[in-house]
């Protein structure tokens, strides 16, 4: 099935310096994709060609089979946008500039839709500028989804959001995947990527490190995929076995392991062997925030 | 529920065409305007405040090298004229700027907004404000000042000032796509308009003995714009802009949107939203984002 985001070979040059080299992912309808990297990695001037604010030096580009720079009308009328920092117009009152971008579509939400998706009720007369962080993302959201976005491009999406609203997002993101729309996001939130992105594109240096699904990446992290942590005697050296002790603070040990069944098997033998006591034994798979740390070390 | 929250999109709410959106620019420009000090500020206060205090300052004096009239007959279509190249340009250069910075036209551009309809927004609303400010100055000066708007001089002179307006609120789109910094908008505004307004006779009555002067400001905008006021409100129905002034007026108008189109840019080209490791603007989508 064709992809509703197609990039392909993507390149781009600022004068001599590249910014993006050979990038290419796909992402289909009812999907998220997450794309993630440090500050620098290209992310930003990824997703700006994308979304049609740059023309890429050398690749292909195409959202809902067109070139999204130079993107008519009707294009824009299918994807909604969230930028990375907030652009709203700080004297409009939250009803007013809902009510101007709505106009903008066809088909198009109503107001008080946007307001109750976004949880922004009790708000409809507060003057933009005088919103919190929170909600003035949230505002953002609301005006990326005025029409019926069939391609959402998310920057940093949640940045600024309390717990609760960060999960309002997601819902509202997990709500639009399910009715087909095709999503890239861009989030500094780990966690935020493992429950949204079908697929995630880990990019480093202008290049993609790594792609796949958040469960195949854990496993690629080079350290392992488990950890297992326990409380035990001060002091105590560990025996060697199969893995790497990568933390030992506070009384507290953490082993990174391949093999958790025979580390765990080996430890516990060690322990009743030495007449050690092992408290608060946890076994754990390294969330993808820990493999994206591993990934993208620098050396 | 979120989930249930998030409805269905409203069919019975039909499409608009770009000409229909053109309104709810107006309206909202009008609304940020309104709601915004500096422009009330720029548009309003410093032409009733020049008005009133160069009055203040001249009471009684008359103009020798205008035949004797007095000042506050000549102040009251200047000060007019000033209106009109607030309202139309530095406003526009200052507000225009603002938005590209602070990130409004980057995601204005990537809706099915037509530029043109922003922009078709912005003129609108320069028009309307202008009006009511060149209204303002002129009341104050007829009723505080008794300056007296000659027999069938408000055709002309209404037609002077939006001719002014257009004109000078193309030039403020060309200057704003040069202004790279929100924060260099307003001193760079006044930096332009203030030496060409003195030449032109905004403030005072421009001297006729050097004659390269009196070129150099026939060929700049604010001098048709003060003259056509002036002979409107002095000379009445039979003064309106003259073929000259508003060639040179359109010469402006068509120059300031060639070097919009060539340089205007939707991206913020500095400030707070340079973003990632590059930060370099560019184009946005639909380039060529002509007035």
């Amino acid at each position: 099935m064709p992809g509703v985001i197609e990039v392909r070979g993507l390149t781009h040059r600022y004068g001599r310096r590249v910014a993006v080299e050979d990038v290419s992912f796909c992402v289909a309808r009812g999907e998220v994709l997450g794309l993630l990297g440090r500050n620098g990695a290209g992310k930003t001037t990824t997703i700006e060609i994308v979304e049609g604010y740059r023309r890429p030096t050398a690749g292909l580009v195409r959202v809902l089979g067109r070139d999204p720079f130079g993107g008519d009308r009707h294009l824009r009328s299918r994807i909604g946008v969230v930028l990375q920092s907030g652009a709203t117009e700080p004297t409009l009152r939250v009803r007013e500039l809902l009510a101007l971008h709505a106009g903008f579509y066809h088909p198009r939400r109503r107001v008080s839709d946007l307001i109750a998706a976004v949880g922004l009720e009790g708000e409809e007369r507060t003057v933009v500028g005088s919103l919190s962080g929170g909600q003035h993302r949230r505002l953002e959201l609301a005006l990326a989804l005025a029409g019926d976005p069939e391609v959402l491009f998310l920057d940093e999406p949640t940045t600024g959001l309390d717990p609760e609203g960060r999960r309002q997002i997601w819902a509202v993101v997990t709500s639009l995947r399910a009715r087909g729309a095709a999503i890239l996001l861009t989030s500094h939130y780990l966690e935020e990527v493992e429950v949204l992105a079908d697929e995630v594109v880990v990019m480093q240096r202008g290049k993609v490190l790594v792609t796949g699904s958040p469960d195949a990446l854990r496993s690629a992290a080079p350290l392992g995929t488990s950890e297992i942590a326990f409380r035990t005697r001060p002091h105590v050296a560990l025996p060697e076995g199969p893995w790497v002790v990568e933390v030992t603070r506070g009384g507290r040990s953490v082993l990174t392991t391949r093999e958790p069944l025979a580390a765990i098997e080996q430890l516990a033998a060690w322990a009743r062997h030495h007449g050690i006591d092992i408290e608060q034994l946890e076994l754990r798979r390294p969330s993808l925030e820990d493999a994206y740390l591993q990934l993208t070390a620098e050396p | 529920m979120i989930e249930d929250a998030l409805s269905e999109p409203d069919l019975s709410l039909g499409p608009r065409s770009p000409l229909a959106l053109v309104p709810g620019q107006v309206r909202c420009q009008l609304l940020m305007l309104v709601r915004s000090p500096l422009p009330a500020f720029i548009t309003l206060v410093v032409p009733v405040m020049l008005l009133v205090a160069l009055d203040l300052v001249t009471p009684e004096m008359t103009l020798r090298s205008l035949g004797g009239v007095r000042v506050a007959q000549f102040l009251t279509p200047a000060m007019a004229s000033f209106a009109v190249l607030n309202a139309g340009f530095v406003d526009t250069v200052v507000g225009t700027t603002l938005a590209r910075e602070r990130g409004i036209l980057k995601l204005l551009r990537a809706t099915p907004l037509p530029s043109w309809v922003y922009l078709a927004g912005r003129l609108g609303a320069t028009l309307v404000v202008g009006a009511g400010s060149v209204a303002v100055v002129t009341l104050i000066g007829l009723n505080l000042l008794h300056a007296h708007l000659a027999p069938g001089g408000l055709g002309p002179f209404a037609a002077a000032a939006a001719a002014g307006l257009v004109a000078s609120f193309a030039l403020g789109v060309a200057v704003a796509a040069l202004v790279t910094s929100a924060d260099s908008a307003l001193p760079v505004s006044y930096a332009i308009l203030l030496p060409i307004a003195f030449i032109s006779g905004v403030f005072f009555p421009a001297p006729t003995e050097a004659h390269w002067l009196r070129a150099l400001s026939d060929a700049l905008p604010a001098a048709p714009v003060a003259r056509a006021l002036e002979a409107a409100f002095a000379r009445g129905a039979a003064h309106g802009p003259t073929v000259h002034q508003l060639l040179v007026l359109a010469g402006w108008t068509l120059g300031a949107t060639g070097l919009a189109a060539w340089r205007f840019s939707w991206a913020p080209t500095g400030g707070r939203h340079r973003r990632g490791a590059h930060g370099t603007s560019h184009r946005p989508p639909g380039t060529a984002p002509t007035p």
